[in-house]
């Protein structure tokens, strides 16, 4: 729903926009253009997966590589800024500053606190994430167009720089037999990798100045988390003290540019 | 105009992106489901490790938890001789149930051919369950009468935490003069608080066996 009302924030200044366009304008720009967008993602692989593969007496199995690779993400949002300066009419340079949330899935959260509570077999747990997966990502690269028309035209982009990237934080409180026994808490971590990105754009030129363009991405980064845990006394259960998967997402979104070139 | 207006709405629009993923603390509660679990038996089993054929095995039973009947203790008593070692063994078993080895999902908890004191071999042996959760588990003895000052246990197994805590299900024992008295285990669960002492958490079970040395 947040995502919705998003595309239609954006639709909707996109539309008053050409709106105010008093008179018929031909483009004519060379494709350079600055702006911001934002839209869907989606987390894939490991990253997303909500494992939970169980010993015997129904705990987690502390050595399953599934339950240690899982990361429990669930769909986010990515939005940011972006640019290129077009060298010739199908070439250009330019990149992506952008910022990417993801939550804990709620299938997830519920996992999570139904393995620690049956591997430390106790009446009940209570498991609190706070925060998300967040990526700050800068990525330079090249633009390929090719113009259609003057209003309508494809982007191919390639792009690889530089990810930080910070878990949430997850606290699991113990109770059992009327006792509280503590909580423990694998911290939030930062971690900074390489970053790639590849996508393509669909643009439609609003007016002479502003277009309007629709794009699907796709991000790949493997940034090497060391966790903390903090107060986790017992060696039990899901324990992760490295993670080191690839955090990859598909992400679609809608963007507003303000293009440059021949008015 | 036009453009001032155009920069204005990208500047919102990103105003409101940024917003927008913004999040909330997310919390959730998970009790236990519904279970029926008991240990109704426990048992200690000790052998001179200077004469094996010197064992005592000692019973307490409660086969109706919860409810008002006071415990089987017609076979919770321990003999050992004097000035002698013996390795010991808790035994903790749920014989409100039975289980066909292999059959349910708890046979592989079961030992086969479990035959102490000619039990039946269906019984449900829950020892294999807490030594598997042995890392939050943590048996406790405390001597009382004659025996406080000639009786000693010592536990002689750890867990995989690190680092390294005791847990309790194989011990040794160590007598000194003949006395009488009383020895109270206790098995606590304790799950995060494990730190080698007997305080933190909850007790599993709470037996007493009469002991003499002899």
């Amino acid at each position: 729903m947040k995502n919705i009302t998003l595309f239609s924030l954006l639709l909707a200044t996109a539309l008053s926009i050409q709106a105010q366009t008093t008179e018929t304008q031909s483009s004519g720009n060379n494709g350079s253009f600055i702006g911001v967008f934002g839209g869907f993602s989606m987390p894939m692989g490991n990253w997303k997966k909500n494992v939970y593969n169980k010993d015997d007496i129904g705990g987690w199995i502390p050595t399953d590589a599934g339950n240690l690779s899982a990361g429990f993400a669930g769909n986010g949002s990515t939005f940011g800024y972006e640019g290129a300066w077009f060298i010739s009419k199908y070439i250009g340079i330019g990149g992506v500053i952008s910022y990417s949330s993801f939550s804990i899935s709620t299938a997830g959260l519920d996992t999570l606190s139904a393995g620690y509570r049956a591997s430390f077999d106790v009446d009940k747990t209570t498991t609190t994430i706070s925060g998300n997966y967040t990526m700050w990502s800068v990525l330079p690269g090249i633009y390929l167009r090719y113009p259609f028309t003057d209003k309508f035209s494809a982007q191919v982009k390639l792009l690889g720089g530089f990810t930080s990237v910070t878990t949430p934080n997850i606290s699991v409180d113990v109770f059992d037999g009327g006792v509280d026994d503590g909580s423990f808490i694998q911290l939030a971590c930062v971690a900074n990798s390489f970053a790639f990105m590849g996508g393509l754009n669909l643009s439609y030129n609003l007016s002479s100045c502003f277009a309007l363009n629709l794009q699907g991405n796709y991000f790949y980064s493997q940034p090497d988390f060391f966790l903390a845990n903090l107060n986790r006394n017992a060696n039990v259960g899901r324990l992760i003290t490295e993670y080191n998967q690839p955090l990859t997402f598909m992400n679609f979104s809608l963007g507003l540019a303000y293009t440059f070139g021949k008015k | 105009m036009l453009k001032l207006t155009g920069f204005a709405s990208i500047a919102a629009t990103a105003v409101v992106l940024f917003i927008a993923s913004c999040k909330k603390t997310e919390q959730v509660v998970t009790p236990a489901p519904p279970g029926n679990e008991f240990l109704t038996t426990v048992i200690f089993r000790c052998i001179n490790t200077a004469a094996p054929f010197d064992t005592t095995t000692s019973i307490w039973r409660d086969l109706n938890p919860g409810s008002t009947a006071l415990p089987d203790t017609s076979k919770a008593v321990l003999s050992f001789k004097k000035n002698s070692t013996y390795t010991c063994y808790v035994y903790i078993l749920d014989e409100s149930k039975t289980t066909n080895f292999g059959t349910t999902n708890l046979g592989a908890l079961v030992q086969p051919n479990f035959n102490i004191n000619n039990l039946p071999a269906t019984t449900v042996n829950v020892t294999t369950e807490i030594r598997q959760r042995q890392n939050y588990h943590l048996v406790c003895f405390n001597m009382t009468g004659g025996i406080s000052t000639q009786l000693s246990v010592v536990r002689t197994d750890y867990d995989t935490n690190t680092p390294s805590l005791q847990v309790g299900l194989d011990d040794d024992v160590y007598t000194l003069s003949p006395s009488t008295g009383r020895m109270e285990m206790t098995l606590h669960h304790q799950p995060n608080v494990k730190n080698g002492t007997c305080g933190p958490g909850t007790d599993d079970f709470d037996v007493f066996y009469t002991v003499s040395i002899n």
